[in-house]
Formats: C-alpha cells, sequence, structure tokens
C-alpha cells in the first residue's frame, strides 16, 4: 500500500488531475473576475471591502498552482498550496452548509438554476465530497514529495 | 528543506498575484457595482405607490430604466399583502409556483423572458398599470425577480417592487399560502 502510494505513476496522475481541475476551475473566475467575487460574497465570510483584492488573489493563485502541478515547477510548493487551498474550500463549503445557506459554491461556473435550492444543497455535497477526495490526494502528493531530497 | 518548501509557495503566490494583476487590468472589473446592496423603497415611496397615482411614463421610462428597488417582509406582510391594488407575482417555474405561491400571486415564469420578453401579458391584461406589483421568487441568491421586475417596468408596470425574501422568508414566516395552477385569482 504504501509503496503504491509512493509510486511515480500514482503521483503524476495526482499532480495532472489536480492541476487539469485547478486550471478548469480557474478559468471561469479569472475570466469573470466580478462574478467570482459575486460567488465569494455569498458566503458571508469576508468583509465586502476585501472581495475584490480576495478574487483576484484567489483565481490568480489558482491558476498558479495548477500551472505548477501540469507543468511539475516547483513540485513540493504546489502540493502545499493546493493542499491548503483545498482545507479553504472545504471549510468555507462546510461552514455554509450548515449555517442553512443554499449557493452557488462557486467552484466551476456560476450558472446553477437558484431557484433550485434542494439540488444545490445537494451540489453543495457533491463539491464537499470531491474536495476532500482532492485533498486526499494532494495530502499524500505533499508528503511524498517532502520525503524526496 | 522548509526553506526551500516556503520559498516555492512564495513564487506561487506572487505568480498569482501577477496573473490575477494582469486580469484585473484587462477587465477593470466594477465591483462596487456587482457588489453593491440593494436599495430598499423608503416608507414615503411606498405609500406614495400605494395612492392612486399614475405610473411613470414611458417616456420616463425610455430615459433611464429605474432599477427596481426591494421592498422587506415586514412592509409586504404589513402594508401590502391583502390590499385591493397590490398584485403578487411570483417569478418561479409553474411546477413550483403550483406546488405552494402567496395567495393570490399570478405566475410568470421568469426564466421565460429570454424567448417570449411579453410573457403574462394575457395574465397581466387585466391587471391596470396603476397598481403595485410585487415580484418574488425563491429568495436569497434567485435573481429571477429582479429580471422580472425590470422587465415588468419597461412594459409600462411603474410601480414595481421586489419582494427580496421571496417565497423562502414568506413561508419561514408561517405566512397563508396557496396551491394550485396558473393564476390562482384574487
Amino acid at each position: 500500500m504504501m509503496k503504491m502510494l509512493s509510486h511515480p505513476i500514482v503521483l503524476w496522475g495526482s499532480r495532472w488531475l489536480l492541476g487539469a481541475v485547478f486550471l478548469v476551475a480557474a478559468w471561469y473566475k479569472i475570466t469573470d473576475l466580478v462574478e467570482f467575487g459575486r460567488s465569494i460574497s455569498y458566503y458571508d465570510m469576508i468583509p465586502m471591502a476585501l472581495i475584490p483584492f480576495f478574487a483576484t488573489l484567489l483565481a490568480g493563485i489558482e491558476v498558479s498552482t495548477g500551472l505548477a502541478l501540469v507543468t511539475g515547477l516547483w513540485k513540493k510548493g504546489s502540493a502545499l498550496v493546493v493542499s491548503g487551498m483545498l482545507i479553504m474550500f472545504i471549510i468555507a463549503i462546510a461552514a455554509a452548509y450548515t449555517r442553512g445557506l443554499s449557493i452557488d459554491c462557486g467552484c466551476f461556473t456560476a450558472d446553477l438554476n437558484p431557484e433550485k435550492a434542494g439540488d444545490i444543497r445537494a451540489h453543495m455535497v457533491e463539491r464537499l465530497l470531491q474536495d476532500v477526495g482532492m485533498l486526499i490526494l494532494s495530502l499524500n502528493l505533499f508528503i511524498q514529495e517532502a520525503k524526496r531530497p | 528543506m522548509m526553506q526551500s518548501i516556503m520559498g516555492q509557495v512564495g513564487l506561487i503566490v506572487l505568480s498569482g498575484a501577477l496573473i490575477g494583476g494582469v486580469a484585473w487590468a484587462i477587465q477593470q472589473p466594477d465591483f462596487e457595482a456587482a457588489l453593491a446592496p440593494p436599495e430598499e423603497a423608503s416608507a414615503d415611496e411606498m405609500e406614495a405607490l400605494l395612492q392612486d397615482s399614475p405610473a411613470p411614463s414611458q417616456e420616463e421610462v425610455k430615459k433611464e430604466i429605474p432599477t427596481p428597488k426591494m421592498v422587506s417582509f415586514i412592509d409586504v406582510a404589513s402594508r401590502f399583502f391583502n390590499q385591493p391594488t397590490v398584485r403578487f407575482i411570483d417569478a418561479r417555474d409553474a411546477g413550483t409556483y403550483e406546488a405552494g405561491h402567496i395567495p393570490g400571486a399570478l405566475n410568470i415564469d421568469a426564466e421565460r423572458l429570454g424567448a417570449d420578453p411579453l410573457i403574462g401579458a394575457d395574465l397581466l391584461a387585466d391587471v391596470p398599470k396603476t397598481h403595485v406589483l410585487i415580484v418574488y421568487c425563491s429568495g436569497g441568491q434567485c435573481d429571477l425577480s429582479k429580471r422580472l421586475a425590470t422587465n415588468l417596468i419597461v412594459r409600462g408596470y411603474g410601480k414595481v417592487l421586489v419582494f427580496e425574501g421571496g417565497w423562502n422568508e414568506w413561508t419561514d414566516e408561517g405566512q397563508p399560502v396557496e396551491e394550485g395552477p396558473l393564476g390562482g385569482g384574487k
């Protein structure tokens, strides 16, 4: 099992999967900063004045992290950043869910039908599970990369 | 080793900030307008709407399409509900409307506005333009009510307000509801 976790193909596959997901997710954010800022505002966790700065920085870091993962540049750093971001996303979505919010998570697109509140809450759980799955991959990636000289 | 990892993290954050900065420079995003809270109608404005005054003329509307103002649950329940010159408009789809709506509300599915900008004209045919229309959808993140309210203003219904809390707030507050098909009477 331990050998499988550190197998080069597993690490390469994890990097590519995480990188591709981050780049796809970043595309809608970086190409429409206002819409992404609006998605962040629905979480009601960040002061309005900071949302423009936060949305721009987060979208940019998602792009740079995705690129670093896919190209294999800064392997240890990108594994750490992607884990940190996933932990942040998981906390944000879980906090919104437990507060009873029905919001589009703003993860990939902002085109969910907001009328179907039940669908949105189910979608939030789905995204949460996806993020947890990706976090397991990214933490393994970071642990294995950190062991290397 | 820790130093090298933190160095890489710093480089990723720095390049991310640069990419974000370039996107900002290209888009010049207007966050202020997008994140501004909707304006609520004042008590005087609401009273004026309930008077038998004419709606704004089409000439006035054409000069500048007014942004529909918001109205709170308290005002909806205490000031507008059950008033003879007030009509509620449910902007959700027909199935959701039939499952439950504010008593007397008409249903105009705002999702279909793109295909038919005059949707619901038959339902509104007997509603005088001097009447107040209060548009709602689910509440919270939904924007169907705002889209429909703007559309109604352009159609000449100048006394249009948006009940932002919508159906969710109405039912959370234990208000009466009505079930049934399109165009429930009042």
